[in-house]
């Protein structure tokens, strides 16, 4: 049997007969043992927190499944590529692992002496080789560095479940609750649609600039899904003609304001709490448009925020069709049955059949992640918008 | 002769062999106190000098002579008093006639020149006949008018001090009580050890010793005993030890910077590794392990160890002292 399947069979390599190159030998062994040790235990918090911070970034930018997918694997190589190079960078040295051996084992020293002396020619100090690599070889790497789960691995594992819980949480929430509309894939914007989306009215409203010409209107636009011509939404982005864009003109909050939202949203009030920065609101309101849109009932649910006490001024309802956007990532370019009828003439076969060529590109569009997530209300809302009479 | 490993071997064997010999003999006449036996024979072993410490009527006179008769040793015993003069310790010129008519002086040695001496309650002597001692337990030789006289190996000096009457004593300064090895304590006896003493002792059967080994073999046991080998983890961790013994190092633990003023000095440090390597030697081992320190580190270092006025007042051991540093100590 080779020397090597010797060691891979049982324990340290077998005695060459040259202490010397017996301790150094088996010393070598024990530290690459203690390198794998080292790496996997650092491997295993290093992937737990890449996961965690990967599933986190996916939450918060809104990824697809299939970027959330790449995300998360990247994150978990790249921790782990991290925790090799760590571990290789503290590997111990030869003589820390003869005192590390020797500590474990309560050997005496007898690992570190023999590996001090050996060289050394004088009598005693070839016993005390002989007898280090004796018992060196004797040993078993897995004895003197066993492997141990980090103590904090329950709470990273914890961290892990947490995290995907909550990402697929949202994948099967916007799966199931839309199925001719978005299902948005984005956990985040299930979330925060949930809680109340940093949404349209958050960063449109809590926007003092009047006229919301700038962030919020972009919010408060963003938020605009396909039924979103109605007044309030249009008046909100021009900050003028509703007592709701007045509450936004005069930096009132968003709760404040009755709102009422048709062709389904959520609460009112999960979309109006905080004034999100404009650079998130058209995210939070596509979100919210998303996640709460194809829950409510058809026909559009009247929720109603507190109104007026904070705002002073904003005691009217408002009624704002805010038919929230559909089709954000992948999902598909549901019409909205909600919508109310106007007095358009309805497409002819050919304009029908365009209308169907450029719905269904679109559709495909947004399945395949072309269209950015904070756009897609718009596309939604330009295809319902220009739909003739008929199809509504 | 260059030493071989298999001769290496055999002298450690025969180390164990003497060692345990010496143990059991002294067993025949010293009723228990092993930790004390064993501490002594390595202090003998590593040709170093032990202060004992304890009651009268213990034992002490009987442990060191007990010992250098299982040896076939020479054996000198001096007790002191506050009218010994240092030439009954060294010895000293007389005037003799070496032929009829013709008178000359000749150097008449003393007992300090035996193999082992019992220098019994040393604290009575004076400080002059105490330097006298300390000075050839040091340089291991005599200067009597102007001339040297070197004092033959193996030897030991076994002071013996007794802690309870302090009247119309010396307490040994620091200074010399640094060139003793160790200090042992000699304990009071338990019950079943003394039921023990008392059937020996008033029987009419006398216990007696074998002696087996000489001096040649002592000495050739002290050289094995350096030849062992200590790496340098384990020595940084007998000079951390000293360095702990200290109240201004950094490492010390906060009893030495309470009750210390000062620490153990370099012979601290040798003793204990000397030490040591005996009692690795004695497991079978040809190099110093770390629990070989801990474990001599409480009777090298206690008395190098001088508490501060605070100390005394609260009748801090040394012993308790050390223990700390050992226990607080690092490996690293």
């Amino acid at each position: 049997m080779s020397r090597r399947k010797a060691q891979a069979s049982s324990a340290l390599p077998a005695l060459t007969g040259e202490p010397d190159h017996d301790v150094i030998d088996c010393l070598r062994m024990l530290r690459s043992r203690a390198i794998w040790v080292m790496a996997v235990r650092y491997a295993v918090v290093a992937v737990a927190i890449g996961v965690v911070i990967a599933e986190g970034t996916a939450l918060a930018v809104g990824t697809s499944a299939r970027a959330t997918l790449v995300l998360v694997s990247g994150g978990a190589l790249g921790a782990l590529c991290v925790a090799t190079l760590w571990a290789v960078w503290r590997a111990p040295t030869l003589i820390e692992t003869a005192q590390l051996a020797d500590r474990r084992l309560g050997w005496q020293n007898h690992a570190s002496a023999a590996l001090q002396f050996a060289g050394a020619t004088d009598a005693v100090a070839r016993l005390v080789v002989r007898d280090g690599a004796a018992r060196l070889a004797r040993s078993r790497p897995a004895e003197v560095f066993p492997f141990e789960y980090p103590a904090r691995l329950p709470w990273l594992l914890a961290g892990v479940l947490a995290a995907t819980s909550l990402l697929l949480g949202g994948y099967v929430r916007a799966t199931m609750g839309d199925g001719a509309q978005a299902p948005s894939g984005s956990a985040a914007t299930g979330g925060a649609g949930q809680r109340g989306s940093p949404a349209a009215n958050a960063a449109g409203v809590a926007d003092p600039a009047p006229g919301a010409a700038g962030p919020s209107a972009a919010g408060a636009s963003a938020a605009q899904p396909p039924g979103a011509v109605a007044p309030a939404a249009t008046a909100g982005a021009k900050g003028a003609a509703s007592p709701a864009a007045d509450a936004s003109a005069h930096g009132s909050q968003a709760a404040d304001t009755p709102v009422r939202h048709e062709g389904g949203t959520g609460p009112a009030n999960a979309s109006v709490p905080t004034a999100a920065s404009p650079s998130t609101a058209a995210d939070a309101g596509s979100a919210s448009a998303v996640t709460a849109g194809p829950l409510s009932p058809a026909g559009g649910v009247s929720a109603t925020t507190a109104s007026g006490a904070a705002a002073g001024d904003g005691a009217g309802t408002v009624d704002s069709t805010t038919a929230l956007g559909g089709g954000v990532r992948g999902g598909t370019l549901a019409p909205d049955a909600t919508r109310k009828q106007d007095n358009r003439p309805a497409f002819t076969a050919r304009e029908r059949a365009l209308y169907r060529g450029e719905w269904d590109r679109a559709q495909a569009a947004v399945a395949q992640d072309r269209i950015p997530p904070a756009l897609r209300p718009y596309v939604r809302a330009y295809f319902e918008a220009i739909r003739s009479a008929g199809q509504r | 002769m260059i030493p071989t490993p298999a001769s290496v071997e055999a002298q450690a064997a025969q180390f164990r062999e003497c060692f345990t010999h010496l143990r059991t003999e002294i067993g025949r006449v010293f009723v228990g106190q092993n930790s004390l036996v064993d501490h002594l024979l390595i202090c003998f072993f590593c040709q170093g000098h032990a202060l004992i410490e304890g009651p009268p009527g213990l034992g002490k006179t009987l442990l060191v002579r007990t010992l250098s008769d299982a040896v076939s040793l020479s054996f000198a015993r001096v007790q002191c008093t506050p009218d010994l003069m240092p030439a009954d310790v060294t010895g000293t010129n007389l005037l003799i006639e070496t032929a009829p008519g013709l008178r000359e002086f000749a150097f008449q040695r003393g007992p300090i020149f035996a193999n082992v001496v019992l220098a019994d309650e040393i604290n009575r002597a004076t400080p002059r006949t105490q330097a006298a001692f300390l000075e050839a337990m040091q340089e291991r030789r005599v200067t009597v008018f102007g001339i040297t006289h070197r004092i033959d190996e193996p030897f030991s000096v076994f002071a013996t001090q007794n802690p309870i009457e302090m009247e119309g004593t010396y307490p040994l300064p620091e200074a010399q009580l640094d060139r003793f090895f160790f200090k042992l304590i000699v304990q009071v006896p338990g019950l079943e050890d003394l039921a023990e003493i008392m059937a020996r002792t008033t029987g009419d059967r006398e216990a007696r010793v074998t002696p087996r080994f000489g001096a040649e073999t002592v000495r050739a046991m002290a050289g094995l005993v350096k030849q062992v080998k200590i790496d340098d983890q384990a020595t940084r961790l007998a000079l951390r030890f000293v360095r702990a013994t200290h109240p201004e190092a950094q490492e010390s633990p906060d009893v030495v910077k309470q009750y210390v003023r000062y620490g153990a000095s370099p012979r601290g440090a040798q003793a204990m590794i000397l030490a040591a390597k005996a009692l690795a030697l004695l497991a079978g081992r040809f190099h110093v392990s770390m629990d070989d320190l801990r474990t001599v580190a409480p009777p090298a270092l206690s008395h190098r160890i001088i508490r501060n006025f605070q100390g005394e007042m609260e009748h801090v051991a040394p012993d308790s002292i050390v223990a700390r540093i050992v226990a607080e100590t690092r490996d690293g």
